[in-house]
């Protein structure tokens, strides 16, 4: 089937042809599958036809096209009018679309209605055969693109039970920008510390959470590794590569998790709060605590000789 | 003299403290007054120390070099020590840092300069726990 009978009158080559494939693959993504979509698309466009013109001019066997039809009313997307025979005509792109949108809306709310049902079923099922896994802890996961990684995090925020570890630099958490990243980490319930590279051109990112939380990375660690640790017991760790698509591996490997977690503490140790005066000040808070030692010495100079004298006092 | 130095029984004090005038001082108005002192100028030597003996009270300064005060309050699992531990410092403690003190079991932060005789009822009162 060609684009041109999927909409009469637009060749091959054309930049509207162009759009109408790029419009098709679109649908897709919306749940409907290709000839749904190419049987939408000729009705919006040519207007109301009967099952054996669209048959005829998409090409699709009769029995097929009433299968479709019948479908994509089912998903509220076309109707049919009465009158022998039947003919049938599509609602406009973008009330399509809110349907279209609508119904994906309603599945993952029935999907999550259901999650209950399914783990209660579950867990009545017996174990058949089933030994000790001993990779229980140790277990490994490649996640790839921004969405799965988000679910991880998300996950792994809800469930944390003493603490979050974040290290990386802010270039690699811009990626979550405009998602709930920021969010997931407010609502986090347990301690939360972040070690991030804070420039003012970038520190936005991390916007709404407390500043109290979030110690200066050394700029020497700039762009090198990222992680999420969640309760020295897993691990997301961020791999950089340009070049494609955003990736991560999750992990509760004990000794991976130990090795991470091990490095933040170093790394925390030594580095500053981003609330506090950063190395420019140095010698300034050096000099500070030198005089106080000073100060505290003087008083205990002071103290000793008062009390030999007291003492002395006495003897005589 | 201070009331608060009237203290009968005789203390055993640790000084961890990287300036030695300072743990010098301490240790001469406490040994004055009877008691007990033992002195670690390093972080190493403080932990070392304060691993084997036991010590009614120990002072520990933050800012030392190679094993500072955090470090060593990471190594040390027993509360009973914790709990006899005085910080006494002339860096800034941070809320964070006073919390996770308190988190713990280290009720007594104290930042130089410090009165002495603060010092010596702190030091009282931590030896009665």
């Amino acid at each position: 089937m060609t684009m041109e009978e999927v909409v009469e009158g637009i060749s091959h080559g054309t930049k509207h042809y162009e759009s109408v494939e790029k419009i098709n693959k679109i649908l897709l993504q919306y749940g409907l599958t290709p000839n749904q979509s190419k049987i939408y698309i000729h009705l919006t466009k040519s207007g109301e036809k009967t099952a054996s013109e669209l048959s005829k001019n998409l090409k699709i066997p009769r029995t097929e096209t009433y299968h479709l039809l019948n479908s994509l009313e089912q998903k509220g997307i076309i109707f049919s009018i009465f009158g022998k025979p039947s003919r049938f005509n599509s609602i406009p792109i973008n009330e399509a679309v809110t349907v279209l949108i609508n119904n994906e809306k309603k599945r993952i709310s029935d999907l999550e209605s259901k999650k209950d049902t399914i783990l209660s079923l579950w867990n009545t099922l017996p174990e058949i055969g089933k030994q000790n896994d001993d990779s229980e802890d140790n277990r490994f996961q490649i996640l790839q693109g921004r969405n799965p990684i988000l679910v991880k995090i998300e996950q792994m925020t809800k469930t944390a039970n003493e603490c979050i570890h974040i290290l990386g630099s802010e270039t690699n958490f811009i990626r979550f920008y405009h998602t709930d990243f920021v969010e997931f980490l407010k609502n986090v319930k347990v301690r939360l510390e972040i070690l991030t590279t804070f420039s003012e051109k970038g520190n936005y990112v991390f916007e709404g959470l407390e500043l109290e939380n979030i110690k200066k990375l050394d700029e020497s660690h700039k762009e090198n590794f990222s992680f999420i640790i969640k309760d020295d017991s897993e691990v997301l760790f961020f791999i950089n590569n340009p070049e494609s698509e955003f990736m991560a591996i999750w992990t509760d490997s004990r000794s991976f998790v130990m090795t991470l977690e091990s490095l933040f503490r170093l790394i925390w140790r030594k580095s500053i709060f981003v609330l506090e005066k950063d190395d420019s000040s140095t010698i300034e808070n050096e000099f500070e605590h030198r005089l106080r030692e000073i100060e505290q010495e003087k008083l205990i100079l002071n103290y000793l000789q008062k009390n030999f004298h007291i003492k002395n006092e006495g003897v005589k | 003299m201070s009331d608060s130095l009237s203290v009968k029984k005789e203390l055993a004090v640790l000084i961890i403290d990287d300036n030695e005038q300072i743990t010098k001082m301490i240790s001469t108005f406490l040994r004055l007054n009877n008691h007990k002192c033992i002195i670690a100028n390093d972080g190493k030597y403080g932990l070392d120390t304060l691993q084997k003996e036991r010590f009614d009270v120990i002072l520990l300064d933050l800012a030392m070099p190679e094993l500072d005060g955090y470090e060593i309050l990471e190594k040390i699992k027993s509360p009973d020590k914790l709990s006899r531990i005085i910080i006494l410092t002339a860096s800034n403690i941070t809320k964070e840092n006073q919390k996770k003190f308190k988190e713990i079991g280290i009720t007594t932060i104290l930042q130089k300069p410090v009165d002495i005789d603060v010092l010596l009822e702190k030091i009282t009162t931590i030896s009665k726990c």
